[in-house]
Formats: structure tokens, C-alpha cells, sequence
């Protein structure tokens, strides 16, 4: 039983091990990333009234700030921006695409061990976003077909009273239109079906005719579900180009030397597919608390994704130049200074054994510490298991409407 | 997935007897949605700008937009639209008609009811003229 046990406790280690990828990727919190710590309680206000009420809560009653607390907002999405087409959202410029990418976090932690308050600011924004995938474009116009179903319904909903005195003369209405509009015969005939069906439910009042077509409308909405659900997962994927820059800076707000390590990111991505990418990330971090570490990091990687396979490779080069406080052998402090190069070189692999179990492994060698020596040469791998996965989104083509 | 209604009726005075009225629709937020545009019961525009004649095609006829528009942004969680109508050289802008949809994904349905009219109108929405 024990050694059951042990072989679980060393599967879970390496599962860790095996997805680690270097940390040049841009951190989606600066700030958080920064402090090296995610706080237990994160606000993502979304209006300018949540902005200022979670800053109001961010301190307590003597006016101090809160400690332990991450503040996440994109200011551009703070209110509705009514002008802003889709179409300029997805094919943006490269202002507005900074803009409607910026993101401000901020953080506070009390560190544990020495008792001081720190703090930590950062911003992550795109120049550049690439484009949207033409499956996209595909799916947006099959959602579009559907939607104009509900708007004919809509167009009876605004004709009850007038035009449309009965539940038949609004089912009239609906089949008409969507002849007009070219959708299928099997479509109507269902659609006509249905709401024959319906109707019964309902009198010819206005009020019954109205009740009967927003029900009627929320079925056709319920129906869009899976297709909906395929537009935004889509939304978010994108080919081409991508360049995406990031920057944090840490405070100690208990010290007088304030000032304790910064991080500029720079990621630049190119998406020939939506599995199919390569990147490149230059990352420059200073630090300047006991020990002055600076590093100035170079990575690339290549990524391609196949059906239940994931292959990665990846080289990164880093120049550092570490400063630690010692004492010589005549016991006199002087700052131990190393100035190195070194470099990363991994290859990792996937293999999707279930939907919710992939077998991970791991080769190459890793960075050289400053003051450390080791040939840093790992092998590792593990499975990893999602609990609670959220179920895949259906990617299949939409029945044909029209 | 939510379906809510934003329901708003609206007038729209002529200015011209001889110049078209071009309805034009702004689906903003840059949520994703689709709309038509009737005059009364007749079907003038499908996703796109709509010529729905002059004024006496227009008179005393309701100009009927019915959008539909899906939050399927992360980003946000408004939907909106806003509705121009055209006579010449003036601009006459409904909106913009915005809701913020209780969650992602979910609908909103505009169905928006411009009676024309010849007379002299009470509208108080700003008019912009270029």
C-alpha cells in the first residue's frame, strides 16, 4: 500500500515537473506575477461604479490598504462602447488594438516571513492581433442566418395590434418572411410545425399573441446554443501576427529603498493555423532587494498541435549578472558579483490518451542558477488530469437554415 | 443563455418630400448580432443599410428595427445598438440603446418602432447634421 502510495505522490511531483515550460511566457497578471504571488481575493470590476467601489474596499476603516488583495480591469471595457463595431474589434488598428487590449493589475502582500508590506503594478497590452480564422467568419454567419429568425419574430412581436390581430396571422407573417429570406422548406415546415403547436397554448388577445411569439422566439434562442457557444470559443482564436508586451514594477512599502524588481516582457507570436505557431519572447527583469539579480532572457518556441498529439520545442538564452552581499576570507563584507550566460533547451510532448488524461513528458537541460553548479539536465514526465473539465465545445457543422 | 427585450418607440418628422431615407444600423459593443429592417410589414433590409423611399413612401408607416444581438465577448458584457436615418445631408441618430446582458452569452432582442411622419415632430433626440 505504501509503495502505491509513494508511486502516486512521485506521478503527482512529475505531472508538476513535466508541464512546467520556462516562465518567459507574459504573465496574464503582471502585478501578480511580479510579487510571485496570487492573491486569495482578486476584484475584475467591470463599470466605473464597480472600479471605485473596489478601491473604496481596498482599504479599511483607518484609511491603510488592504493587504493580500489583486486588482485586475481593463479600463477600455469599463463602459459600453456603442461605436465599436465587430468588425473593428476584430481587424483593429494598432491604437485601437491597444486600447481594447490594455490591462492594469495591481497587488499587496504581506510577506510572511519578514513581515513587510509589498506591492505590485502592472499593465499587459497588443499591438498587434492577428486575424480571425475563416472557421470563425464561417460560424459568425451561420449565427447571423439563425438570429434572423428571431428578428422576423421580432418583427411580428412589433406588428401585434396593428397588422397582426391573431396567432395565425403572426404565424403567416413568420413563414412568409422566412420564405423571403430563402431558408430551407424543412426549416419553415419545422419552424411552422412548431409554432402551430405552441399557439394552442395561447388566445388571440395581444397579449396572448405576444406571449405566444416570445415563447416561440425562446425556443429558436434556446436552439442556438451549440452555435453560439462555437462563435465565442472561436472569437478568441486568431492566425497571423500577434505582438503582445507586458510591464510590472514590485514595491516594498515598508522599507525606505522602495524599489524592489521590475520586468518588461515582449512576446511576439505568429499563428500560421490556429495550431501551428511559432514565438518569440525577450524578457528583461532587475531586481534590487539584498542580492541585485538582473536577467535579460531570449526565448523561442515552436508549438504544433495534432489530434491528440502536442509537440513543443524550445530555446532560451538568458545573460544575467547577479550581485550578493558576502564576506572574504579576511572577514571583511565585500558583494560577490557573477556575470554568465546560459541557456535552455527542452522538448516536451503530450499525448491525449482521454479527454481528460494526457500522458506529458519532458526532455532537455535547464537554465544554470548563478553560484550553483549542476549541468541542469532534466528528464521528466507525468499524466495530468483535469477534474471538473468544462465540456469541449461542439465544433460541428450547424444544421443548413437557409 | 438569457433572452431579454429592449422594446422603444420613437418618432422621425420628414424633411425633405423628395429625398430617400436611408436607415442605417449600428450593432456596437462589438458584440456579434444580426438585424432586419421593415416599413410596416414590408421586408426592406436585411444586414445592411435599407432605402425605404421618400417621404411619401414613408408617411404615417412605421419604420421596424428587430435586431438580435449575442454577449460573446469575455471583454464586456454590454450589447447595443444605434439607428441613423438619412435625408440627404441630415443625420438624424436614434440611441445608441444599450443593456448590459446578465451573462455571457447571452441574447438581447431590440425591436425598435420609428413612426414617420410629414407633420411637425416633438422628438427631442438630438438631430446631427453634416
Amino acid at each position: 500500500m505504501s509503495k502505491i502510495i509513494i508511486v502516486i505522490l512521485t506521478t503527482l511531483v512529475l505531472q508538476v515537473n513535466a508541464q512546467q515550460s520556462t516562465d518567459m511566457v507574459l504573465p496574464s497578471s503582471p502585478a501578480f506575477s511580479i510579487l510571485n504571488y496570487e492573491p486569495s481575493v482578486v476584484m475584475k470590476p467591470t463599470s466605473n461604479k464597480d472600479l471605485g467601489a473596489d478601491i473604496l474596499n481596498s482599504f479599511d476603516e483607518q484609511g491603510k490598504l488592504l493587504m493580500n488583495i489583486g486588482l485586475d480591469v481593463s479600463p477600455y471595457w469599463l463602459k459600453s462602447r456603442p461605436t465599436l463595431t465587430r468588425e473593428q474589434y476584430l481587424n483593429p488598428g494598432v491604437g485601437q488594438c491597444f486600447i481594447q487590449s490594455l490591462n492594469i493589475s495591481a497587488a499587496t502582500v504581506k510577506d510572511s516571513i519578514t513581515n513587510q508590506n509589498k506591492l505590485g503594478a502592472g499593465i499587459r497590452f497588443k499591438l498587434v492581433n492577428g486575424r480571425p480564422l475563416p472557421e470563425y467568419l464561417k460560424a459568425e454567419k451561420e449565427l447571423n442566418t439563425q438570429l434572423n429568425i428571431s428578428n422576423i419574430i421580432g418583427g411580428a412581436i412589433a406588428q401585434v395590434g396593428t397588422a397582426i390581430q391573431t396567432r395565425l396571422a403572426a404565424i403567416n407573417f413568420i413563414v412568409s418572411n422566412l420564405t423571403a429570406l430563402n431558408y430551407s422548406t424543412n426549416l419553415i415546415e419545422q419552424l411552422q410545425q412548431a409554432a402551430t403547436a405552441r399557439a394552442e397554448n395561447f388566445d388571440d388577445s395581444p397579449g396572448g399573441i405576444r406571449n405566444f411569439l416570445t415563447d416561440l422566439n425562446s425556443t429558436v434562442i434556446d436552439s442556438n446554443g451549440a452555435l453560439v457557444e462555437k462563435v465565442a470559443h472561436l472569437n478568441k482564436k486568431r492566425t497571423g501576427l500577434i505582438i503582445e508586451i507586458a510591464a510590472a514594477t514590485g514595491f516594498n512599502s515598508s522599507s525606505k529603498k522602495s524599489f524592489e524588481r521590475g520586468g518588461i516582457w515582449l512576446n511576439a507570436s505568429n499563428y500560421f493555423t490556429p495550431s501551428d505557431a511559432w514565438t518569440i519572447t525577450a524578457r528583461y527583469l532587475f531586481a534590487n532587494k539584498d542580492s541585485g539579480i538582473n536577467n535579460f532572457d531570449i526565448g523561442f518556441s515552436y508549438i504544433k498541435e495534432l489530434n491528440k498529439i502536442n509537440i513543443a520545442v524550445e530555446g532560451a538564452f538568458r545573460w544575467y549578472n547577479a550581485s550578493i552581499p558576502d564576506i572574504n576570507s579576511n572577514n571583511q563584507p565585500i558583494t560577490r558579483t557573477e556575470k554568465d550566460f546560459t541557456y535552455r533547451l527542452s522538448a516536451q510532448g503530450s499525448y491525449r490518451i482521454f479527454a481528460d488524461v494526457s500522458f506529458n513528458i519532458s526532455v532537455g537541460k535547464d537554465f544554470n542558477a548563478p553560484f550553483i553548479s549542476s549541468n541542469g539536465f532534466f528528464s521528466v514526465f507525468g499524466f495530468n488530469y483535469s477534474l471538473f473539465r468544462k465540456p469541449a465545445v461542439n465544433l460541428a457543422p450547424a444544421p443548413a437554415t437557409n | 443563455m438569457a433572452l431579454t427585450y429592449v422594446e422603444i418607440e420613437d418618432r422621425y418628422k420628414c424633411i425633405t418630400q423628395t429625398q430617400p431615407l436611408i436607415t442605417e444600423v449600428i450593432i456596437g459593443d462589438a458584440q456579434n448580432g444580426a438585424y432586419l429592417i421593415f416599413l410596416d410589414q414590408e421586408l426592406k433590409g436585411i444586414n445592411k443599410t435599407a432605402n425605404l423611399g421618400n417621404a411619401s413612401n414613408v408617411k404615417n408607416k412605421r419604420t421596424i428595427i428587430s435586431a438580435t444581438v449575442v454577449d460573446t465577448l469575455d471583454e464586456t458584457n454590454w450589447v447595443s445598438i444605434t439607428v441613423n436615418i438619412k435625408e440627404g445631408s441630415n443625420t438624424t441618430v436614434y440611441g445608441p440603446y444599450s443593456k448590459e446582458a446578465s451573462n455571457n452569452l447571452d441574447t438581447v432582442c431590440f425591436i425598435i418602432k420609428i413612426l414617420n411622419s410629414a407633420d411637425s415632430g416633438t422628438r427631442s433626440i438630438k438631430t446631427k447634421r453634416r
